[in-house]
């Protein structure tokens, strides 16, 4: 009797999966999962996210009020939606892929899967922060900072550049991420074109030598200073904004500002059109929302990030121009990210 | 001198008699999801220049293999030692609770073993929980006293406590199908406790411990999520840098390939070590075996399973329902959550129901038809389960959009990857079960009337029912915690609350990541407690 | 006419290094009973098992009722073959009752027919009114009863058993041989029965087939197998057996027990041995005798002799058990055999002689 019960038991629930399979619970504007859909109607945008959703939601609610364009949002890694979007080069799925960082876009233009589209606005973008032909385009910048815990590190013992961090002083009190993290690699790659490969890996072996910690990404990062583990760590400036909204004691360094400096790097979260999208009207739309004052402006309030067009003020003290930013390209960069990617090995930053 | 037959025929691959055409059939589709991950990583990694393959090997990967085998043999011993006695102690002897156990010990592979790593982190960490309390009772001195919680040590601790169920549930469920007669008759034979245990209960229970440290084994080969939080760098660390960092599909197609290679090397070795012998029980005479009376050591193995239990499965419980009280104050999570509640129960389910329908076959003729196909089949149908999430999901997508579009961006998705990346467990969990049956009596039913597929569904499938529900209950709840291929395949607007979690959390929003991974716990504690302890898998 | 033949056929399983069957060309007589004799691996239940289907031949024929069922690309299989099987270890499906169990041969007969089937079985083997009761719920030999009932319920052509009676204790068993035997014939079905007992064989089998090493030695009733070994191995397998040598003479052979008069083929002057059942050789308490009694074993009725023959060979001596010597008493050997076995040393040639 058992069994029967049982193997009706499975019947019910393959009924389920099938029912399931046929639409039932995959899709649901009410749902509004984390990968969250806004609006509903015939208008449509897909877009893949690989920025965190939490602060970008803001933006997506204000396009769908001004356009009536119903959005869907699938969240995940940046990376790996990159990939993901290769694999689907033959049959596009989203319209617009937002990613962490202007590097992958790139990567992407290269893979000859983005759609080059100069939305109203482009020139009044930085031009190092846009592709040339308007494969991508950047959205908000991102500092390459120094968080510290204001409990461990006097005022006194701040460094002024990221080359002092190898010195004696900070021997097991430091930490960065990994590899992984694509604006680790931006960062290094950008040092390796400001002062040269020898003393780039002279410093990253300092680090080694001060026993720096890496962690999986930046959070762990910014979190483990916060709570005191490490007395500083290399993260971008917004988790510094992050880390200090959640009561931690920590103060944040723009390093390298001298005149003979190397500056700070900015890099650029950005977005990009797919090639074949189905929605390329809506897509050119949102592009358009995108440098636009008014989503500039939400970028700057809500996530501390820069904006990357010149007429919206940042939520800080600092903006763009206030601070010394390393001359470099960002292209350029991406096409150092495999020999940095070895040179950080070589150094067992992994 | 024997005459060899000329021709290699179809029935000496199947060690000398043809199953019928059905069930090879119904084993191929195992093999046709199999191929999916394996065409895509021959595809992408076979064909690169053999310098690529120099190149990877002559940096760190010597170091991580070594990190990953280490890794892996460690956690596989404790677990094993953890699981095995449990099991002992459950089912043969009078500790207290021991009915409640049989599902309770089950739970903790409910809990993501990266919830756990994380929950270990905050608790034991630097400047964590503890540490701060100790700073607060006997100032900053105390700070840094407790032991490193990173590294090999960390890592291990954390996938043994989350991982040992495994080896726990298939002992169990072999010690509660053996004949009490074979132990009946060590014992007159003047075979005595410890002794017998080693003598006679363990080489019986060797192919279920096997099978529980295969699945342990694999399933620390596939990890990043446990090793990446705790700070130790493994095999899959490489596959994420390249595909991740280096963004080279190719690369990180050549590591898995390297992966699949080092997987298909651990299966001939244990096929190996389990050798020839076979574990039938007598059929026909089974008895209920005996309880034996712990008498002053009850207590003490109260307090062992106690301090497990406490470790794997109420600590981690008890902070998750802190943030999520936390967690539930700071924000609405009613409607979403649910939502992704019944998305994540429904797609596990039915990815259960698939694998344990997909991989009865490919278990019964590796089994009953041993032959290179059927061996083969069986060792390959496995390799799935080490693949990193993200390299099974990207493979889905090459498949499902060069062939069957329509397809793609439906649940059928998930379904695939989930059978393609758990079936293994409801593969060993059902082949071990049909090994304990003797073969007589399917021929039995052969000779009594009944076809290949008749036998199977009313002699077979009954009797290995209590093995294919604990398979069911693995992959069931392997699914629900599954996150990386979730991320990529799952439909727009489909959230599962893996999903929600890892939303929250790689925010760093613990409070608000908290509530999914309390009801991930409470989704997954409902069939384990059914088909544990109301169906004959938890009784016969 | 034939019911079952096997023709040249040989089976190697794989792994093994020798044939498990190497040519075997058997034949079974309609509503016969055969019994298949031989130690364990002698390719016994690989016959068995070609016939019921569950192994295919390597090479070679199976045909049931003149069909072909195996080899020269046919397969038939097991279940459309009209076989039953009683295995070693019953088989009984342990979670179906035991009218279950039976009824489970029956499928697409009417119910009113299934019913009256199993009544009949159930009759037959002594187990009516046992029909809602578990396997795991009666003895061995029930489950025994039950799993012949059971093979005999759909009217096979042909029935196979396995070792039926190996499970069972001394008595049940020495019960059982005779009423298996009796069902068998009442039933009226063609049998092929697998031993490695001969007790089992003799009183059951209408003929005999001893296999050794995957090859059939000999086939015969079991008078011919007992009496007219055809090779040293039956003559050692069947029947308790010691060798004595000795050397052909004229009209005899000359032998460490004395000389036995006998005619053979074999030349003279040739190594032979002579093979000595228990019950040919007797005793005598004699002070100056040829033997030392080594053993005595007692067994009821009869006490068995091991004695040493000057010539160092040993062999058995069965007496009724008021007859007894003392062990290391000095006896002397005589004997009286009505068959006489020689076996040729050089060639294992056998010649059976009537004395």
């Amino acid at each position: 009797m058992r069994s029967r019960f049982l193997a009706l038991g499975l019947l019910v629930l393959i009924g389920t999966m099938l029912i399931s399979a046929g639409g039932c619970f995959n899709s649901g504007a009410d749902s509004g999962g984390v990968g969250f859909d806004v609006g509903e109607g015939d208008e449509k945008l897909i877009i893949y996210s690989g920025r965190k959703i939490k602060l970008f939601q803001p933006v997506i609610e204000a396009f769908n009020r001004e356009t009536g364009i119903a959005v869907q949002v699938k969240n995940g890694k940046t990376a790996e939606l990159a990939q993901a979007i290769l694999e689907e080069k033959d049959r596009p799925q989203a319209d617009v892929f937002l990613s962490q960082e202007a590097g992958i876009l790139d990567k992407l233009r290269r893979e000859d899967v983005l759609q080059p589209y100069k939305p109203e606005g482009f020139e009044n973008v930085a031009p190092d922060f846009r592709a040339p032909d308007g494969s991508w385009i950047g959205v908000s910048g991102r500092a390459r900072v120094i968080i510290y815990n204001t409990d461990l590190v006097s005022e006194d013992d701040l460094p002024d550049s990221v080359f002092d961090l190898t010195g004696p002083e900070w021997k097991d009190r430091i930490a960065m991420a990994s590899s992984l993290e694509a604006s680790v690699v931006g960062w290094v790659s950008s040092l390796r074109t400001l002062v040269g490969d020898t003393e780039t890996e002279k410093f990253l072996q300092g680090l080694t030598d001060n026993n720096i910690e890496i962690l999986a990404n930046h959070s762990l990062v910014r979190k483990a200073v916060g709570k005191g583990e490490f007395a500083a760590g290399f993260v971008n400036h917004y988790y510094y904004h992050l880390e200090k909204a959640a009561g931690s004691p920590v103060g944040v360094i723009y390093p390298d500002q001298g005149t003979d400096d190397v500056g700070v790097l900015v890099n650029a979260a950005g977005a990009a059109i797919i090639k074949g999208a189905k929605n390329q009207d809506n897509a050119k739309m949102f592009m358009d929302f995108l440098i636009d004052a008014e989503a500039q402006d939400l970028f700057a309030r809500e996530n501390f990030e820069y904006p990357t067009i010149e007429e919206v003020e940042a939520n800080e003290a600092l903006s763009l121009d206030e601070f010394k930013r390393s001359p470099v390209d960002l292209i350029d960069l991406g096409d150092k990210v495999d020999s940095t990617i070895d040179m950080l090995f070589d150094h067992n930053i992994l | 001198m024997v005459e060899r037959p000329k021709k290699l025929r179809w029935s000496y691959l199947w060690g000398g008699r043809t199953p019928s055409p059905a069930m090879v059939a119904a084993a191929s589709v195992a093999g046709v999801l199999i191929a999916i991950p394996l065409l895509y990583i021959l595809y992408r990694g076979a064909f690169n220049d053999p310098a690529q393959w120099a190149k990877l090997w002559n940096g760190r990967l010597p170091g991580l293999l070594g990190n990953t085998i280490a890794l892996t043999f460690s956690v596989v011993v404790v677990a094993a030692v953890v699981g095995v006695s449990l099991a002992w102690l459950v089912e043969r002897t009078d500790v207290a609770g021991r009915k409640s156990l049989r599902w309770i010990l089950a739970m903790p592979l409910a809990v993501p073993s990266y919830v756990g790593a994380l929950v270990y982190i905050t608790i034991f960490g630097p400047r964590g929980l503890v540490d701060d309390q100790l700073v607060s009772w006997f100032g900053s001195g105390a700070s840094g006293v407790l032991p490193e919680v990173f590294g090999f040590w960390g890592a291990g601790f954390i996938l043994t406590l989350f991982t040992f169920p495994y080896i726990f549930l298939l002992t169990s469920a072999a010690l509660r199908s053996m004949n009490a007669s074979t132990e009946e008759a060590a014992r007159s034979l003047g075979q005595t406790g410890f002794r017998m245990l080693r003598k006679v209960t363990l080489p019986l229970l060797r192919p279920a411990i096997a099978a529980g440290s295969l699945l342990v084994a694999l399933h620390i080969l596939a990890d990043f999520g446990v090793v990446s939080m705790m700070r130790f760098d493994t095999f899959t660390s490489a596959i994420y840098t390249e595909l991740t960092a280096r963004f080279s599909r190719e690369r990180a197609a050549m590591l898995s390939l390297a992966l699949v290679i080092l997987t298909l090397s651990i299966l001939y070795a244990e096929s190996r070590m389990r050798g020839r012998a076979k574990y039938y029980q007598t059929t026909g005479t089974w008895r209920r075996p005996s309880i034996r009376s712990l008498g002053k050591w009850k207590w003490a193995a109260n307090i062992y399973i106690s301090v497990i239990l406490f470790l794997s499965l109420f600590l981690p419980l008890a902070l998750l329902a802190v943030w999520g009280f936390q967690g539930l104050g700071e924000a609405g999570v009613g409607a979403t959550l649910t939502a992704g509640a019944i998305n994540s129960f429904v797609v596990s389910a039915g990815a259960a129901t698939l694998a344990v329908i997909i991989a009865a076959p490919v278990a019964f003729l590796a089994i009953r038809y041993v032959g290179p196909i059927s061996s083969n089949l069986y060792r390959l149908t496995q390799t799935g389960y080490s693949l990193p999430g993200v390299i099974v999901a990207l493979s889905i997508i090459f498949i499902f959009i060069n062939f069957i579009p329509s397809l793609y961006g439906t649940i059928v998705v998930l379904f695939v990857a989930y059978v393609i990346l758990f079936i293994p467990e409801s593969l060993q969990s059902t082949s071990s079960a049909i090994s304990q049956i003797s073969p007589n009596l399917e021929e039995a039913s052969r000779s009594l009337g009944r076809g290949t597929f008749r036998t199977f569904k009313d002699v077979t499938l009954p009797l290995i029912l209590p093995g294919v529900a604990a398979g069911w209950v693995l992959v069931f709840l392997s699914a629900l915690k599954e996150l990386p291929a979730t991320l990529i395949l799952r439909p727009i607007g489909f959230d599962t609350l893996p999903v929600h979690l890892w939303t929250e959390a790689s925010e760093g929003f613990y409070t608000l990541a908290a509530p999914a991974g309390l009801l991930l716990v409470v989704v997954s504690a409902i069939p384990l407690y059914l088909l544990l302890t109301r169906t004959r898998a938890g009784i016969s | 006419m034939a019911q079952i033949e096997l023709k040249n056929a040989s089976k190697t399983y794989k792994g093994g290094e020798h044939p498990a069957l190497h040519s075997l060309d058997l034949t079974v007589d309609s509503e016969e009973v055969l019994v298949i004799l031989g130690p364990s691996g002698c390719g016994k239940t690989t016959t068995l098992r070609l016939i019921a289907g569950f192994e295919q031949p390597d090479a070679g024929t199976v045909s049931i009722g003149g069909n072909i069922v195996a080899g020269k690309g046919k397969f038939v299989p097991p279940e459309k073959r009209g076989v039953g099987t009683v295995f070693q270890d019953y088989a009984l499906f342990p979670h179906l009752t035991i009218e279950q169990n039976i009824r489970f041969g029956l499928q697409g007969l009417n119910e009113a027919v299934q019913r009256e089937r199993i009544a009949y079985v159930m009759n037959l083997v002594g187990m009516s009114g046992r029909e809602k009761r578990y396997p795991h719920e009666i003895s061995g030999g029930q489950q025994q009863r039950v799993a012949v009932a059971r093979s005999l319920a759909p009217k096979p052509d042909i029935l196979l058993l396995d070792e039926p009676l190996s499970n069972l204790d001394a008595d049940l068993r020495i019960h059982m041989r005779g009423e298996l035997s009796s069902i068998l014939r009442e039933a009226g079905t063609t049998s092929v029965m697998v031993t490695h007992d001969q007790e089992d064989a003799f009183s059951i089998a209408d003929r005999i087939a001893v296999f050794d090493h995957g090859v059939l030695e000999q086939i015969g009733t079991a008078e011919d197998i007992y009496h007219s070994p055809q090779s040293r191995f039956v003559a050692d397998f069947v029947g308790d057996a010691d060798f004595v040598s000795g050397v052909v003479a004229p009209d005899g052979v000359q032998t460490s027990l004395g000389f036995v008069k006998v005619e053979t083929k074999f030349a003279q002057g040739s190594q032979v041995e002579i093979l000595i059942r228990p019950d040919d050789a007797m005793l005598y308490e004699d002070g100056s005798g040829n033997a030392v009694i080594l053993e005595r074993h007692f067994r009821g009725t009869e006490n068995t002799f091991k004695v040493r023959l000057d010539s160092g060979e040993l062999i058995h001596s069965t007496h009724p058990s008021h007859e007894d010597f003392k062990v290391d008493s000095r006896v002397r050997v005589e004997t009286d055999m009505p068959h006489v076995v020689v076996i040729s040393k050089d060639s294992g040639e056998v010649d059976c002689c009537e004395q």
